[in-house]
């Protein structure tokens, strides 16, 4: 009850930030509403769109710390060769979201990747003798995943 | 041949793939140190406190690293750039946090600003409750016409500002500003 009577009083805390870019235009929006220019709504627009991405990519990850197992995309290959919980399926998880994902080219792979990954890992428990090479590939990429999230991690002040 | 074209395709990959990391350090992952190996507690929730005054913040996201509780903003910008809104919108949110579940929250907390698909995050100070509730109260005798707001007055923001016209000292620094730039006589020349 008193939560509710006290809304006309409740501030948000963008509403509050405004006091940090202009006070008068805060007055301005308060009483008056919000002026958009067009440039600004598209601006708007955009920043929904990469905010909803943002929130998937936070989603995702919730996903993947609370149940690696259903309806996360994962690397087949990887998983089927060190499972799911070991450090370097994650790494390489990491290293997708990361680095791939990002990009349109990135993602293209990894589209690939998943398309074509399902019928490599049938293929090599037809074929036992594929999984030494395959051991190989992926210590490879494992450690090329590692170099490049360490290097991103160095760059930060 | 097949091997020699998986070699030469899979070395372009890896030569864009170094390229890029070469070129940008932005990524969800690039993140400060006081987050490595952070979790992703909450995305886009809403909190809600009634003490030390009814404020609700939206938070893009909160990290969890042992007991301790970061919050993240995201924007999306032209240029990688902190304003002190973001470091208002940030407290706020600690302050709605702290205050509706009790959790442990930094007062260091982070923005992340994406500009072209590139992102960037950087490590902002909080302003802490009494700070809040200053602010708050500011706001309040402003929009009950007690007190006289302040402005902004940047070139940046009051040109761009839709109320540019009524409002007196956002329009002289614009016009001081193209005095400055053109010089009075070429104002006065463009203007007459």
């Amino acid at each position: 009850m008193g939560k509710r009577s006290g809304y006309k009083d409740a501030v948000s805390g963008s509403q509050l930030a405004k006091m940090g870019t202009c006070e008068r235009l805060m007055r301005y929006e308060h009483l008056c509403g919000m002026r958009r220019s067009e440039e600004q709504a598209l601006a708007i627009e955009r920043g929904n769109a990469a905010h909803q991405l943002f929130h998937a990519e936070a989603v995702r990850s919730l996903r993947g710390a609370d149940s690696p197992l259903p309806g996360k995309p994962w690397c087949f290959v990887a998983t089927m060769i060190y499972g799911p919980d070991d450090p370097a399926t994650e790494l390489l998880r990491r290293f997708r979201d990361a680095k791939l994902r990002p990009t349109i080219v990135g993602r293209a792979l990894v589209r690939l990747y998943y398309q074509l990954s399902p019928r490599l890992c049938r293929l090599m428990l037809r074929h036992p003798l594929l999984l030494p090479p395959a051991r190989l590939g992926l210590k490879a990429a494992v450690w090329f995943a590692r170099t490049a999230l360490r290097h991103m991690y160095r760059g930060r002040p | 041949m097949i091997t020699t074209a998986i070699l030469l395709v899979t070395a372009f990959i890896l030569l864009w793939l170094l390229q890029r990391i070469a070129r940008t350090s932005a990524t969800e992952l690039d993140l400060p140190p006081e987050l490595h190996g952070a979790t992703i507690a909450y995305s886009e929730k809403l909190f809600e406190t009634m003490t030390p005054f009814h404020l609700l913040a939206k938070v893009d996201r909160i990290y969890r690293k042992g007991n301790m509780h970061f919050v993240l903003e995201f924007k999306t910008r032209a240029r990688h750039r902190v304003y002190q809104s973001d470091i208002i919108e940030l407290s706020a949110q600690r302050l709605a946090i702290t205050g509706s579940c009790g959790l442990p929250v930094s007062v260091t907390g982070f923005v992340t600003t994406q500009v072209e698909g590139e992102r960037q995050t950087h490590r902002v100070q909080l302003l802490d409750a009494d700070q809040l509730v200053a602010l708050y109260e500011r706001r309040r005798a402003i929009l009950a016409g007690t007190v006289e707001p302040n402005c902004n007055a940047g070139y940046a923001l009051c040109a761009s500002c839709s109320y540019r016209t009524e409002c007196e000292p956002g329009a002289k620094a614009v016009h001081q500003r193209e005095v400055q730039r053109y010089g009075q006589t070429g104002h006065l020349r463009s203007g007459g």
